[in-house]
């Protein structure tokens, strides 16, 4: 589907060009992997990179200077407040006393890598995977220089400590 | 398994099954297009990041829509939407605020989450919902309602634009925020249950809704906000009692009063007796002082309360004997009652493990005219379910901080559950109108009757008009050589309820319905080999099928050409009855039939008493039978080939030749 069907909505004056479009969908495969990472097991990552396209589109574009970036930092966002709405999910889950819960199996790793924070897990995928320098792997996830060498440090060393606990099973 | 970490990140990585770049931003392109164009960025905070990457970037205005995450459901309910997300910090313990609170319900509404609702909601209102929320969640995934009993409202979505509120503090700890926004609302067929999917045949609607065109009671759509502990919630309760008390113009509420007063009763029963004669002098305010402030706040309410119950009673009732009996279990209790007097007209009342009565005139007709004259819980039960509670009258009563309560909504949330806990695969697929969902009876054989299943939901006779408590069963059928068929329903209602006809339809292997054809007096089916049909049989409605008095209802496809003709109606025939004694009554006037007067009825297992009005087939048991007065009579005899001959003395027609 190209632009043309894209600028086909309903009452469309397009708010965007072509530049723009292609910017979008050549950052589409590196965006969708790092919202997989950074975002809940149970949400798909093509709707974490939708929504953030649609901020973005709707928005006011103009003093953006980064455009991956910035989408990632969106799709962080994203995550969190997931995060905080399945606390809240969770909170009432609780509170409403006898609600049967399921339980997927996971190895132990998989299992504490999606325990950690939204940020210290894009942080580690950006800086160990995709290669980023830390500092602006923290810029990018919005962590200070020093939390986020801290914050890899921990996520680092509870992800081998998961690795060698299912490894010795 | 890997011992490498990234690989791990990888794996997370490559989750799922993409899309497409094209999909995703097509989709994208179209949301933010929508957003733009109804001005949906005004005055919303942003949910994207402020910062960074622009240094001195403005924050992006934030889009409502969550339009990739999903759905909502709940704001047809509370008529309120999607809402910004970064400005709501939600903590389970409440909101800060009652717009936050507004806020955090918007947000979960707009994002399908249901226990995030819920969360936001005043504890003491829905912690007696818990059970129910959680069953029904659970019996929709069972049922394939849902794909996933997590998800419930997936294939909704609902995305609010331009939201505000404005809140009015009415008392310390209770607010009244009152909201102007507009709920686009958009349902994804393909994401529903295989169930809902084909009962909005595939399609998927869009619709917009302002709230500003709402205005029950003439006043801006608004919600009511509590303060519990340290936190906001939303009232449902103060909610709707606010809107009642608006729409008839009654007392303001003294909020609060209820958690203050010591109210209920020390026992159960005390509760229950006392409720009882506190109904009977119309003592509203008595009332409302057993009922559960924190779960029903009529206490606080007990000045429109009493004003509106007084402007619809009239005449006070005396109590001549009472007595209760509660099944007690920790702070919860089953409480019946028995006790009887006289009503404001002198009529006798009473109210028995069974029955209601309120008297002929009493003041059931006033207060619930729908109700007959002796309302028992049994009929209410039929309703909910065949085997619920048992028919029997009792209310469930609830210790609070000491003092027992009456409460009604448990009351009703027992027999809901109860309700949701027989509801099976069929009924919903009789709800939905989705017959062909329906499980299988059995293989059906021509011109051999199959026995309809009762419907699951029961009905007592003043539910029994709605389609929905129709006994609907779905048989195969397969033929070895083409046929063209009939289909007849033998009712075997003994009681008050007329007999008629089934409702009929064939479908072959792929669901598609085979169009009947006419031959003059009926639907006729032709039928091929080599196919399997579903048929659907589906009775009258007005079973009584509660009654102990119900016989079963049969179902038969007959080879056109071997087929019981139906009783006639119509002009000049009223049709034929049973009576109490077994007798055949049929109303016959004149031939009707374009033959010259030939007519055949139908017959069924076992002998079937129906008064007269509306009724087509009459039902009569194997073997002869002959007519009383009330018509014409009519001596039915069997012949040796195993059909009846009947024939109308006054006419001489013959009526009836059934094999």
């Amino acid at each position: 589907m190209g632009a043309s069907t894209m600028q086909s909505a309903p009452n469309s004056q397009p708010h965007w060009d072509d530049a723009v479009l292609a910017e979008l969908r050549d950052l589409y495969e590196p965006l969708r992997r790092f919202a997989a990472v950074a975002t809940r097991y149970d949400i798909d990552p093509d709707d974490v990179v939708q929504e953030a396209y649609t901020r973005f589109l709707s928005g006011d574009r103009s003093e953006i200077r980064d455009v991956g970036a910035y989408l990632r930092r969106s799709i962080i966002n994203l995550a969190h407040n997931e995060r905080r709405r399945e606390r809240r999910a969770t909170a009432a889950t609780q509170r409403l006393g006898d609600t049967e819960a399921t339980t997927d199996i996971y190895p132990s790793a998989l299992v504490d890598l999606m325990d950690l924070d939204p940020r210290d897990r894009a942080l580690l995928y950006l800086v160990d995977v995709e290669g980023f320098p830390t500092a602006d792997a923290a810029a990018t996830v919005g962590i200070a220089g020093p939390a986020a060498r801290m914050a890899l440090s921990r996520a680092r060393k509870t992800l081998r400590k998961s690795i060698e606990m299912d490894a010795g099973r | 398994m890997s011992t490498d970490p990234n690989e791990f990140l990888n794996e997370l990585a490559r989750r799922g099954t993409p899309r497409g770049a094209d999909a995703v931003l097509a989709n994208a392109a179209l949301a933010a297009q929508l957003a733009v164009d109804a001005g949906a960025n005004n005055g919303m905070n942003s949910a994207v990041p402020a910062v960074d990457l622009t240094q001195n970037a403005a924050r992006p205005r934030r889009s409502i829509g969550r339009r990739g995450f999903g759905a909502l459901g709940l704001a047809a309910l509370l008529g309120i939407g999607g809402y910004a997300t970064l400005a709501v910090q939600g903590n389970g313990g409440g909101a800060d605020s009652p717009q936050e609170a507004v806020a955090q319900l918007a947000d979960a509404i707009n994002h399908s989450d249901i226990l995030s609702a819920v969360d936001i909601m005043a504890p003491s209102e829905v912690r007696a919902l818990h059970q129910t929320v959680s069953k029904a969640q659970t019996k929709a995934a069972d049922e394939k309602l849902v794909r996933t009993a997590t998800k419930p409202l997936a294939g909704l979505t609902l995305n609010v634009k331009n939201l505000h509120t404005n809140v009015e503090a009415l008392a310390d700890g209770f607010a009244k925020v009152t909201l102007t926004a507009t709920i686009h609302a958009q349902t994804k067929s393909a994401d529903f249950g295989r169930i809902l999917a084909r009962a909005t045949h595939g399609r998927n609607t869009t619709g917009d809704l302002n709230l500003s065109d709402i205005h029950v009671a003439n006043v801006d759509p608004f919600v009511m906000a509590v303060r519990d502990g340290d936190g906001w919630y939303i009232s449902p309760a103060y909610t709707a009692f606010e809107y009642v008390r608006l729409q008839n113009h009654l007392p303001a509420a003294d909020f609060g009063s209820g958690a203050k007063a010591t109210l209920g009763a020390e026992s159960p029963e005390v509760a229950a007796t006392e409720a009882v004669r506190a109904v009977a002098a119309h003592d509203w305010a008595k009332v409302a002082s057993l009922l559960p402030p924190a779960e029903l706040p009529v206490y606080d309410y007990r000045a429109g309360f009493a004003k509106l119950m007084n402007d619809a009673v009239s005449g006070t009732a005396t109590v001549t004997a009472i007595k209760s009996a509660a099944k007690i279990d920790g702070d919860e209790a089953e409480v019946s009652v028995d006790a009887n007097g006289t009503n404001g007209t002198g009529e006798k009342w009473s109210i028995t493990k069974s029955c209601f009565d309120f008297g002929q005139s009493g003041e059931t007709a006033v207060i619930l005219p729908i109700l007959p004259n002796c309302f028992s819980f049994s009929a209410y039960a039929g309703f909910f379910t065949r085997t619920g509670i048992g028919g029997t009258n009792t209310v469930h009563a609830s210790k609070i901080n000491g003092r027992w309560f009456i409460s009604p909504i448990s009351t009703v949330l027992n027999d809901l559950d109860s309700w949701v806990t027989h509801l099976d695969h069929n009924t919903i697929a009789q709800i939905f109108n989705q017959p062909l969902e329906m499980d299988s009876q059995g293989t059906l054989a021509l011109n051999k009757p199959a026995t309809l299943p009762k419907p699951n939901l029961g009905a007592s006779s003043w539910f029994g008009a709605s389609s929905l408590f129709r006994a609907t069963a779905r048989y195969t059928l397969t033929v070895s050589v083409a046929e063209t068929v009939v289909t007849r329903l033998e009712a075997g209602v003994k009681g008050s309820s007329y007999n008629s006809p089934g409702i009929a339809s064939i479908f072959d292997g792929e669901g598609k319905s085979v169009e009947p054809g006419y031959d003059g007096n009926e639907p006729t089916f032709s039928l091929q080999p080599g196919v399997q049909y579903s048929v659907l049989a589906t009775s009258q409605a007005g079973f009584n099928t509660s009654s102990t008095n119900t016989s079963p209802t049969t179902f038969t496809v007959w080879r056109s050409a071997d087929a019981p003709a139906i009783a006639p109606s119509g002009p000049g025939f009223n049709g034929c009855t049973v009576g109490s004694s077994g007798k055949t009554i049929c109303e016959l006037t004149g031939p009707r039939s374009s033959d010259g007067g030939v007519h055949t009825a139908p017959t069924g297992p076992g002998s079937s008493e129906s008064s007269s009005g509306g009724m087509d087939t009459a039902p009569t048991g194997p073997g002869s039978s002959d007519s009383s007065s009330g018509g014409v009579d009519t001596t039915c005899k069997l012949l040796s080939n195993g059909s009846q001959e009947c024939k109308a003395a006054a006419t001489n027609s013959t009526i009836a030749a059934a094999p």
